[in-house]
């Protein structure tokens, strides 16, 4: 039993250890400088490299705009919700 | 100075960007991780969901405390409405929201947003009127705030 326990603790620790991205996805609606500025807010991003990301959305229909440990990629994705953006969590394999 | 056509559809923000319909609500409460995980979209919706409600909700009060009274008294050209700067990004968010669930639950094309036209009816021409309407809002808000910074 214990045993058990022990394992499924270091699946669970391996699962949330491995780096996630977070990834922002194409939406037709939201406008492109709201998106630029959204990136600026939640993640701190300069205004260019914010616009990167949005053009990288807008052009290929998603962007990885995070990357690292599970909880705070959580917490973006939150924030981006939180704006309205659409955004996922995948790992980064 | 806003005519009586873009006060009427200041005044419908709110309720534009309620999240009661299925469309709306499944655009404005996407999934964290389109599907993969059911556990942790089980638990986002027990505990994230009514943080990102409380959110929504908190913008849209900001809107129709904003808009009480208005368009009050005012000429035939229209009214007036002053806004705060200091509240502008919740608008922007207000507005965000009902272009959203408007194009969700009426189920707009990219290329309907694109050309501006819609495929069929003077119903849907008059909320994609309302939608560009919103986004002209948002882009001039945003103008504004980045001014200030």
């Amino acid at each position: 039993m214990g045993g058990t326990l022990t394992e499924q603790e270091t699946k669970s620790a391996v699962a949330t250890d491995v780096p996630w991205n977070v990834v922002a996805h194409n939406d037709p609606v939201n406008l492109m400088n709201y998106v630029t500025r959204v990136f600026q807010k939640v993640f701190g991003y300069s205004k260019e490299r914010a616009e990167r990301h949005m053009k990288e959305v807008h052009q290929k229909g998603r962007s990885v705009v995070w990357t690292g440990m599970r909880e705070p990629a959580e917490a973006y994705v939150q924030q981006l919700h939180g704006h309205l953006i659409l955004a996922t969590l995948e790992k980064s394999i | 100075m806003v005519d009586p056509i873009c006060s009427h559809l200041l005044l419908e923000v709110t309720a534009a960007a309620r999240t009661e319909h299925p469309a709306a609500g499944e655009r404005l409460f996407s999934s964290p991780t389109q599907g993969r995980e059911p556990e942790f979209e089980m638990d986002w919706v027990e505990f994230v969901q009514p943080d990102l409600q409380h959110l929504f909700q908190s913008a849209l009060e900001v809107v129709d405390a904003d808009l009480k009274g208005f368009p009050g008294t005012h000429s035939e050209e229209g009214a007036t409405l002053s806004l705060a700067v200091a509240r502008l990004e919740l608008w922007i968010h207000a507005l965000n929201q009902a272009r959203l669930a408007l194009v969700a639950v009426h189920g707009f094309s990219e290329e309907e947003m694109e050309d501006g036209f819609a495929s069929e009816g003077s119903r849907r021409a008059l909320v994609l009127f309302q939608v560009q309407f919103y986004g002209f809002l948002q882009e001039c808000f945003l103008h504004e705030l980045d001014g200030e910074s």
